[in-house]
């Protein structure tokens, strides 16, 4: 009877072949997922990067640096503009880098910040 | 020659030298007229000028020196007495030709916001406006922006250059939102009394257009529709299309205009005062605050009482926040004005109370991405 065995054969190896398709079928949406994760991750990562940036924008702006700045030479146009010998402008750009804990995202941004300030010496304090 | 000949020619001889010495009075007249005292004394001013490779920046002194009673530009190096330049010949309105002397100092300028100095104002004595561009070994073009020369002024002081904008509510239609300002202080030939004098200049000046006196507004008078209701809307579009405004200061100015938030502040002597005599700190002084945009009221009044004109015009940070002007002499402290206002672009006349704890003022220009590496 070697055409039923035969026939046990064939229907063997075709539930193998539809075995592998399925599987390869399964592997390769598990992949579409990772990826698209990844994806998401990664947008996720740099709202978090600019996030943390934004941030440390205030804090500096807050905390009057004074190391970095680049004087500029006049300030820029405005509708209630002072006099240059007393009030100035200088520019100070500022960078954060955020780099993810498996080393695989990086983001980084820069700012650009205008500080207006009163010329020392020119303007007088009241005493209390 | 005989002597028939010498009679029958005299009327004619009589009318040339007439003539020649008539030119020649009203050619001095105008510096004959101007007082020694109107002249203040100038040092050089220190430019940092572009060097053109990346050498860093070069270190000039500018001096506005006369040249036989012409006034003249000369650029001179930090270690040396030799001018590098000069400028002798002007643009004028139909030739090249002689400036009256410099009284007012030029101003510098960085016309492209690169920290170095490209470009010069200057106003000479008769109040010709010049733009000339300047680089580290020498003068680039000249070319004549305004002619304010008349009778009875000559422009004795420069008071600012200002980069102005004007918001969208306050903007006429058709007229760019950016444009220059610049103020000078010129004096009256026949009383020494002073005028605080505006020039509107584009913002990049391509082809400028030639102003003269006649067109600034007249500013020294202010209607009584405008001390009971503010400046309208009708009146603010009509001064922004001018070409500027001046105003009489029925006075001599002690002390050189300052512009705090938009709204100028100076003293004027309201005594004391002749063409040929400067003021004194003795007599009657008055302190002056006007809109910078329009010369109106920022106040109830442009003009303030002062007890005397002794000393200094400062600005003064109140306990709580707010500003004050005093007047510092060596031994006392006299309070002007208190509650400075700012001029606000809600309107015309908008002001708001001006708070000085605000500085450092931080704005946020740009936040941009870097882009690093592959994602």
């Amino acid at each position: 009877m070697p055409q039923r065995g035969m026939a046990l054969i064939s229907a063997l190896i075709f539930l193998l072949v539809m075995l592998l398709i399925v599987s390869a079928n399964l592997f390769i949406s598990q992949m579409s997922i990772k990826s698209a994760q990844a994806a998401q991750q990664q947008l996720l990562f740099e709202q978090q990067a600019l996030a943390e940036h934004l941030s440390s924008v205030s804090a500096a702006t807050q905390a009057n640096i004074e190391a970095d700045l680049i004087v500029f030479s006049r300030c820029p146009a405005g509708y209630a503009v002072w006099s240059e010998l007393l009030v100035q402008c200088d520019v100070f750009n500022m960078a954060t880098r955020l780099l993810s804990d498996d080393s695989r995202f990086a983001a980084g941004y820069s700012s650009m910040l205008l500080r207006q300030h009163l010329v020392a010496g020119e303007v007088l304090y009241a005493e209390e | 020659m005989p002597r028939s000949k010498l009679i029958k020619f005299s009327p004619l001889l009589a009318i040339v030298c007439l003539t020649v010495l008539a030119t020649a009075v009203v050619s001095f007249s105008a510096l004959a007229t101007v007082a020694a005292c109107w002249r203040q004394a100038a040092a050089p001013q220190r430019l940092e000028l572009a060097a053109g490779n990346r050498a860093g920046p070069r270190q000039r002194f500018l001096s506005h020196a006369d040249w036989e009673g012409a006034g003249q530009l000369l650029l001179y190096p930090a270690d040396s007495e030799v001018p590098l330049a000069s400028i002798r010949d002007w643009p004028l309105p139909d030739s090249l030709g002689p400036a009256a002397p410099f009284y007012a100092s030029p101003l510098p300028l960085d016309s492209n916001y690169d920290g170095f100095v490209d470009q010069l104002v200057s106003v000479d004595l008769n109040g010709r406006v010049w733009l000339t561009a300047v680089f580290a070994n020498h003068f680039g073009a000249s070319s004549l922006l305004a002619d304010l020369t008349h009778t009875d002024w000559r422009f004795i002081q420069t008071a600012g250059l200002f980069d102005l904008n004007l918001p969208l509510p306050l903007r006429p239609d058709g007229l760019p939102a950016r444009y220059k300002l610049l103020l000078l202080v010129a004096r009256n030939t026949g009383s020494g009394e002073d005028a605080l004098v505006a020039l509107r200049l584009p913002a990049v000046i391509a082809a400028p257009a030639l102003v003269q006196f006649a067109e600034l507004v007249d500013r020294s008078l202010l209607a009584d529709s405008e001390h009971n209701n503010g400046l309208s809307y009708p009146q603010w579009q009509a001064l922004m299309q001018a070409a500027g405004w001046w105003v009489r200061l029925s006075g001599q100015l002690t002390q050189p205009p300052q512009v705090i938030a938009g709204v100028i502040y100076s003293a004027v002597a309201s005594s004391d005062f002749s063409a040929e005599d400067c003021a004194s700190q003795s007599g009657a002084h008055n302190v002056v605050a006007m809109h910078l945009h329009s010369a109106g009221l920022v106040y109830n009044q442009r003009y303030f009482r002062l007890a005397n004109g002794e000393g200094q015009l400062k600005l003064q940070q109140q306990n709580d926040g707010s500003a004050a002007l005093i007047l510092q002499s060596a031994d006392q402290q006299q309070t002007v004005l208190s509650n400075l206002l700012t001029i606000a672009p809600a309107c015309p006349d908008c002001t708001e109370v001006l708070r000085l704890e605000q500085f450092p003022r931080w704005l946020k220009l740009a936040t941009y991405r870097q882009e690093t590496g592959a994602h």
